[in-house]
């Protein structure tokens, strides 16, 4: 199983494989997994802030607003239906008071939730916010995701029914 | 980034040693720099792993650097080891809390973090003639990656790409504490202070 970690900003976009994704030691940011299980075609963005805004950066994966678009077009590129894909996401702590910074974590959570809305993409499961760090974990040969945090057990957090194996594949029977 | 200068060097090294001094005193055990001044310039993306495996579990304590100078002071201590220091404090201090994880024990942190911490402002501002104040100690546990992510996510809203980082590992004689004191400084700290050194 090949292991792939992203940090602050980074993205990935694939099918189904023997590969993991990891974001490590999530606070303040958001881990963002789309989805297409029908299509077995996923992508996976750390997301830093809220906005883009006007920064020149030429890092879509890390502010909320371009996250969104970016991945879904990336996804749609390698056979996803929009209509088909959802969303869950882990992160978005508030660890650290920090002055002038107020609740990022937060913000970064809602802009999400805000910019799936804009696009039609349901978000079926989250665990964000509170002020512990996360792990979050991507497994794209089974289509499941699951968080880490310090002295608790792992948390699977795809909802059962959009685990690979329970979907119907596109373009055969379903693979019970 | 260019290299420091030999005098801002001397003064780094200093203000470090002046730090480990205060947690030696605090914990009654000999400490020392394990390695020189690190002064380093990193990507943003970089800062997550600066001390270590991402999910490392930590103590850290958090100080924002506010007056003359501006930025952000972290003390890292590996879980483990931060909980025995803290049973070493509560234990001078007559007070006990066995579980080392409530409220005194987050106290007895803070305040040695607030020493290490004022012990190598104290340095920077004596020598610069700076007025600085460290923020009070905010103590989190949690991965060392959670945290350090978080104080990336504040210098991105900042705009920083790259940052200077000033990093010492504090090492005991005694016991395998590895500690380490991460200094980033505010947007044009570092240039101001090098053109006064």
């Amino acid at each position: 199983m090949r292991r792939v970690s992203l940090g602050l900003g980074e993205y990935r976009a694939g099918k189904a494989g023997a590969e993991q994704w990891f974001i490590y030691g999530l606070g303040s940011c958001v881990g963002l997994i789309l989805c297409d299980p029908t299509r077995q075609v996923s992508a996976m963005a750390h997301v830093v802030l809220p906005e883009k805004g006007r920064s020149l950066s030429g890092e879509p994966a890390k502010y909320a607003d371009t996250a969104v678009p970016f991945l879904l077009e990336q996804m749609e590129r390698l056979g996803a239906e929009r209509s088909s894909v959802y969303a869950q996401m882990a992160g978005g702590a508030r660890m650290l008071a920090i002055s002038g910074l107020g609740d990022i974590g937060g913000r970064n959570a809602a802009a999400l939730r805000e910019t799936l809305a804009e696009h039609g993409i349901p978000l079926v499961a989250e665990r964000v916010g509170g002020t512990q760090g996360r792990t979050l974990r991507w497994d794209l040969s089974t289509g499941r995701a699951v968080v880490s945090r310090v002295g608790a057990p792992d948390e699977i957090l795809t909802p059962q029914q959009y685990v690979y194996g329970e979907v119907p594949v596109y373009g055969r029977s379903a693979s019970r | 980034m260019a290299p420091p200068s030999a005098d801002m060097e001397a003064i780094l090294r200093r203000a470090l040693d002046h730090s480990a001094e205060a947690l030696s005193g605090f914990l009654g055990t000999k400490l020392a720099r394990a390695a020189d001044v690190q002064l380093s310039r990193h990507r943003l993306a970089d800062l997550p792993v600066l001390c270590g495996p991402e999910e490392t579990p930590v103590a850290g304590v958090f100080l924002e650097v506010q007056g003359d100078l501006h930025g952000y002071l972290l003390l890292v201590i590996p879980a483990e080891e931060a909980r025995d220091m803290e049973s070493k404090l509560l234990a001078v201090a007559g007070t006990e809390d066995p579980e080392g994880t409530g409220e005194l024990a987050d106290s007895a942190l803070g305040e040695l973090g607030n020493v290490v911490g004022s012990a190598f402002l104290n340095e920077l501002a004596d020598r610069f003639h700076l007025s600085v104040t460290p923020s009070p100690p905010q103590v989190a546990r949690d991965m060392v990656g959670a945290l350090l992510s978080t104080l990336a996510g504040a210098l991105a809203v900042e705009e920083r790409t790259e940052l200077p980082v000033v990093r010492t590992e504090l090492v005991s004689d005694v016991s395998r504490l590895a500690a380490y004191l991460l200094w980033i400084p505010g947007g044009t700290d570092w240039n101001r202070l090098e053109a006064m050194a």
